[in-house]
């Protein structure tokens, strides 16, 4: 089996030297806990190694992605000039309408062999969103309200990750975390679905805030359950 | 005890007193004597390292060993009887409490034989009271503790417990005034060295469960439906080894008048032997933070840091300040211990630190192979 090798110090070893090609894995966490660099690096890293990506995003504009990056010496606008990756900006506005035309073209266009979206549960809470407002401004009848209803997170889920499993490449889903703790996910679908789940949080050790990641579940990988320690350096993620 | 009382103990007392379903925090809550609410946080031990430590404190001190283990004793049992807030005008009410207390968690069974309250004594009876008796020395900590326990309701200090062997797992205890206990022919050791009294608002304030979102945690509830802890008539044990519940000053009281490598080898002996008879748990580290966890340390999680691992308690058990004081001996050697017998290598404990965050005590372990 291949694996795709995140290029993150310390991290390849907690699975075995990488994601199994074509898994999707997801990414969960509270904010500010370094999801958004776990997925900038995975991009970056394959680009500079001949595995292009495609990086979906919803909650940060290109730019601020772009400028996050380069603070962590990932310089992304050469590579969007070689065009070995692309940053998809998906508006709220839009959330409705040919998401997945949209993915599918930016993929083939870089023949992306890795995917990031960023992020699922900002998604789904826009699509809800917009489609209240839709359905308020053209007074849907109640009937077609719930047989047709895209407010239902669940199946918006659902309905992402599976077309994104479908692409056939290796794939980060970067989501909330569940701040009770109940479940892993806010969403509390996307881990039953996807086949590897990655946490990444922050915890009191004594005095000092701590950065810590586990690798909850990886299929097909023998993976090290342990929590670990890392740190955001100026080269972004590093575990210890 | 019959089943019909394992029964009333596990479901009546065990659960509905005792909270063993939040993990890392075990607390009992119950109107006292004086009808105030009685708030008690209770840890788990191992039965052995209750006799590892009465080998180690006589070994090392063989002139005072015992009067010094006694001391801690009776020091403990008075400052939980202050736990109890028992009506000291009404002793009768307040000697049922305690003793179906100590029936229900310490003893197979619990008599009293005999009251007198004009010349402040009690005759009671016990079959297979735990802590320990296992070194041939009695029941040194138990006895110490019944002693403060008789202190307190008699608002006198020099009330004294003592002991006779009945059978080898019966014994005929006495408290009083210790020259009634001489005059029974009982041997009698003193000790009026009084506790320092807690701060039981800061305790209840310190051990309270709080909310933490980062672990697996499991509770004790977990551990016994899993299997892994069994209960079985009143005792709960893992692989044989009896746990024992007590309230959790009193670790704090042995490791503020115990050495630290007192406290330490005992506690590595007790639970290096104990990592060889739980066999494959899996990780060593995991396993053992979910153990602390179901035993009431607080919520334990292990974090790896380069090739050092750290054990996070949050919510560790909070006596009093002097606390910040200790070298926490217990859970050091503990760590250690299980560490060295289940990978058969040498591990060292490195930097211990603590800190206080939003009311709850954090402690953090630093382990490394050697």
């Amino acid at each position: 089996m291949n694996r795709i090798s995140t290029g993150i110090k310390g991290f390849d070893e907690l699975v075995e030297g990488g994601f199994p090609e074509g898994s999707t894995v997801l990414v969960a966490g509270l904010p500010g806990a370094g999801k958004t660099i776990f997925g900038l690096q995975f991009i970056y890293n394959g680009a500079m190694n001949g595995e292009n990506g495609v990086y979906i995003c919803i909650e940060s504009s290109p730019a601020e992605l772009r400028e996050q990056a380069s603070m962590f010496g990932m310089d992304f606008n050469a590579l969007e000039e070689q065009g070995k990756v692309e940053f998809l900006r998906i508006p709220k506005g839009n959330v409705r309408f040919n998401l997945f035309q949209l993915i599918s073209k930016a993929v083939e266009g870089v023949k992306a062999e890795r995917i990031v979206f960023d992020n699922i549960a900002t998604y789904v809470v826009s699509l809800g969103r917009y489609v209240s407002l839709w359905d308020e401004m053209f007074k849907a009848p109640e009937a077609d309200k719930k047989e047709n209803s895209l407010t239902d997170d669940k199946a918006a889920v659902y309905s992402i990750i599976e077309q994104l499993k479908s692409l056939g490449r290796t794939c980060l889903v970067i989501t909330h975390g569940d701040a009770s703790g109940a479940r892993i996910s806010s969403d509390g679908m996307s881990e039953y679905l996807c086949d590897g789940i990655i946490k990444i949080d922050i915890v009191e050790l004594g005095r000092e805030p701590t950065r810590i990641i586990k690798v909850a579940k990886m299929r097909q990988t023998k993976n090290i359950l342990q929590l670990r320690e890392f740190e955001i350096t100026q080269r972004g993620i590093e575990i210890s | 005890m019959d089943d019909d009382s394992a029964d009333f103990v596990f479901e009546r007392v065990l659960t509905n007193v005792s909270d063993i379903s939040t993990p890392g925090h075990i607390i009992s809550t119950f109107p006292s004597p004086r009808h105030s609410i009685v708030y008690e946080r209770i840890i788990f031990l191992p039965e052995d390292f209750f006799v590892e430590l009465e080998g180690a404190v006589i070994e090392h001190d063989r002139r005072h060993g015992r009067e010094r283990l006694y001391e801690v004793g009776k020091q403990f049992g008075y400052r939980f009887t202050s736990l109890f807030d028992p009506d000291t005008k009404d002793v009768g009410k307040s000697i049922y409490t305690v003793f179906r207390y100590l029936e229900t968690l310490y003893a197979e069974k619990v008599e009293i034989r005999s009251i007198d309250l004009a010349k402040k004594t009690i005759h009671i009876y016990a079959k297979n009271l735990v802590v320990t008796d296992r070194n041939d020395m009695g029941y040194v900590l138990p006895i110490g503790g019944l002693g403060g326990i008789w202190s307190y309701l008699f608002n006198d200090y020099t009330m004294e417990c003592s002991h006779r062997k009945l059978s080898d797992t019966e014994v005929e205890i006495v408290m009083g005034p210790p020259e009634e206990l001489r005059s029974l022919g009982l041997e009698v050791m003193t000790s009026l060295n009084a506790p320092e009294s807690l701060d039981w608002d800061s305790y209840k304030i310190h051990n309270a469960a709080g909310h933490d979102a980062h672990g697996e945690y499991l509770s004790m509830e977990r551990f016994m439906s899993s299997g892994v802890i069994a209960y079985e008539r009143g005792d709960m044990e893992i692989k044989k080894a009896r746990l024992v519940s007590i309230e959790l000053s009193f670790l704090f009281s042995i490791e503020d008048r115990f050495s630290d490598d007192e406290v330490f080898s005992s506690s590595y002996n007790v639970f290096s032997k104990l990592a060889e008879s739980v066999g494959e748990h899996g990780d060593p580290y995991r396993f053992l933070a979910k153990f602390f966890t179901a035993l009431g340390f607080g919520r334990v999680m292990t974090i790896g840091r380069g090739d050092r691992m750290i054990f996070n308690f949050s919510g560790y058990p909070w006596a009093s300040e002097k606390q910040e004081e200790s070298g926490f001996g217990f859970v050091r050697g503990a760590i250690v211990g299980f560490l060295d017998g289940s990978t058969g290598a040498k591990n060292g404990v490195g930097p211990v630190s603590h800190s206080m965050l939003d009311n709850s005590f954090m402690l953090t372990i630093e382990v490394y192979k050697e």
